[in-house]
């Protein structure tokens, strides 16, 4: 029972967080008198007033405004990573698991090799072909990203597939397309869930590095990985322009951890 | 055994077939040519193309870098004619293996400790901490926990230098920054099976025998809890290389990663390809050791495999 309560402590705070950030990353921008590159000589470099809460940069651009709006971006890349990644890994796994065999034995093979590439590679020279922008982000991440998740539905799916109700939708004469979908996918919802929530942190995390690395996001637009970059030549006069998108950097990657782990407290039970 | 060292090692080799295709026709279709300055004149742009052998097709270009990779040989730096991209390996290889190497010390040490000290403390204070610390470690980017590390200790603190790596000091800053997220996860990985082992037959025999906790704790339950953490480090090897990458150029420290950051800077193909097919190959060498490894530590596996 205090277990139970502890889990679902986890999963509360997380959601309320994470509720939060969207809240504000979707309205502040959207609702600001300032845009995110709107530029001004007159204020370069001031603190936190009323008017510009978190100060302004050494452009003279609000930094509460470019915080919430580089939020926007890492959280897309997040949870578009996130849905890209879980349909392929469910796609590519409940297949491999269905069809066992030999056809099983070739599909995980191939994800093995493919894994076993460090992915930061990839990613890095698929940047430097496509460009900046969030799309070749997403691709890069996409490219090996599904895999951890496709062994785990290739678990569920193999560990399901022979169990009585399955064998009666068989025999009732079900398509294996219904099958998975109807009867095998909603039974190993758990274990899938947690992963996909985890590929959020994994891509946020992997977004703000790469434009850390000055290869992600390109100026002016700007990703939380974006403006600490920008915010390091200047650190040691104004430690506090780095301060504001690092607090909210690892709040959100804070807040998708604590959702992974409470929802995998409570199917641990 | 021997048929899954031979399949395991057969696999290793496709992955690094495969690697180093992908990557070189990725840095074949980067835009730009590497030689196109502004003032370098058309006749010039391709003598140099020809010198560098790249107005041949691609795929003989791709067949003379297979060759020379078999004899480690990666090619010559677009940027700086005179140095080989071996040699810039050579160089600064050794700087960032001690790092990474360092830092995984550091992280299986500390991990191992905190993670059996939350999983055997009977106090919520510990616990509850300890699941905070690693929430957070996990949670905090490598190049943020750097960046502040600098700011307080070595700026604000004058604690430690905090640039090059001239003295013993100055790995501290660079190894902690590297080692906190691996020792989270593996802190978290601890906790999880000592827990469940805790509770297992041979726990309650070996106390019931009268033999101390910490001595179980060390000789009995970490042997089967270490598993897991010695398939997490094949992976972290990867992860500590790719964090040397921004952990280097934070601290100025003249290794593998700041070169690879700065070859990105400069658009320097040649040293991008052969630093992604070392990087790649190293990567795909400790998993291949972790694999083995653990399959000859652990007589589940090896059973299995037989």
């Amino acid at each position: 029972m205090k277990a139970l309560y502890r889990g679902n402590f986890l999963l509360m705070m997380g959601t309320i967080l994470l509720a939060v950030l969207i809240l504000l990353a979707v309205l502040v921008p959207a609702f600001s008198s300032y845009s995110y590159q709107a530029q001004d000589v007159n204020i370069q470099n001031s603190s936190s007033s009323f008017l510009h809460i978190f100060g302004t940069d050494k452009f003279g651009r609000d930094i509460f405004v470019r915080v919430w709006y580089g939020t926007r971006i890492s959280l897309l890349v997040g949870i578009g990573s996130a849905l890209i990644c879980g349909a392929l890994g469910i796609l590519y796994g409940s297949i491999a698991g269905y069809a066992g065999g030999k056809a099983d034995i070739i599909l995980m093979r191939l994800a093995d090799v493919i894994d076993s590439i460090p992915s930061l590679l990839y990613v890095i020279l698929i940047m430097l072909v496509l460009g900046s922008n969030v799309g070749s982000i997403l691709l890069g991440i996409c490219i090996s990203g599904w895999i951890e998740l496709s062994r785990v539905v290739r678990g569920e799916v193999m560990r399901l597939k022979n169990q009585e109700f399955c064998i009666a939708a068989r025999m009732a004469g079900a398509t294996p397309g219904r099958i998975l979908r109807r009867h095998l996918l909603p039974n190993g919802l758990g274990p899938v869930i947690i992963n996909v929530t985890f590929l959020v942190p994994k891509a946020i995390f992997t977004e703000a590095f790469l434009s850390f690395v000055g290869v992600g996001i390109s100026a002016p637009a700007a990703s939380l990985g974006t403006l600490i970059q920008e915010s390091r030549s200047q650190m040691l006069v104004y430690p506090t322009q780095m301060l504001y998108p690092v607090l909210v950097l690892c709040t959100l990657i804070l807040s998708m951890n604590l959702i992974g782990a409470g929802l995998e407290r409570k199917a641990g039970l | 055994m021997q048929g899954y060292i031979g399949k395991r090692i057969g696999m290793s080799i496709l992955s690094l077939f495969m690697l180093v295709t992908v990557a070189f026709f990725l840095t074949r279709m980067m835009p730009g040519s590497p030689f196109q300055n502004g003032n370098v004149s058309e006749d010039i742009l391709r003598s140099m193309e020809r010198e560098y052998g790249l107005d041949k097709p691609v795929t003989e270009q791709y067949q003379t870098y297979l060759k020379n990779l078999l004899h480690g040989n990666l090619g010559v730096s677009f940027k700086k004619p005179e140095v080989t991209v071996t040699e810039v390996i050579a160089r600064t290889w050794p700087i960032t293996a001690s790092l990474g190497g360092l830092a995984i010390l550091t992280a299986a040490f500390f991990g191992t400790v905190f993670g059996i000290w939350q999983a055997s403390s009977k106090r919520l204070i510990v616990k509850g901490g300890i699941f905070l610390g690693t929430m957070l470690g996990t949670g905090i980017p490598n190049f943020v926990v750097g960046l502040l590390l600098m700011l307080f200790f070595g700026v604000r603190l004058k604690l430690f230098p905090i640039a090059g790596l001239t003295s013993p000091q100055s790995y501290i800053l660079p190894v902690i920054s590297l080692a906190v997220y691996p020792s989270a996860v593996i802190a978290r990985l601890v906790q999880n099976t000592f827990r469940v082992e805790m509770e297992r037959d041979y726990v309650t025999m070996a106390r019931a025998k009268g033999i101390g906790f910490r001595q179980t704790a060390l000789t009995h339950i970490l042997k089967n809890a270490w598993i897991p953490v010695l398939n997490y480090i094949g992976p972290a090897a990867a992860f500590l290389l790719t964090g040397s990458f921004v952990v280097e150029s934070i601290f100025t420290i003249p290794g593998l990663g700041r070169e690879f950051v700065n070859s990105i800077g400069n658009r320097d193909y040649t040293m991008i390809l052969g630093l992604t097919v070392f990087m790649g190959i190293t990567v795909i060498v400790i998993n291949l050791f972790t694999d083995l490894l653990s399959a000859w530590l652990d007589p589940r596996i090896r059973r299995s495999l037989r």
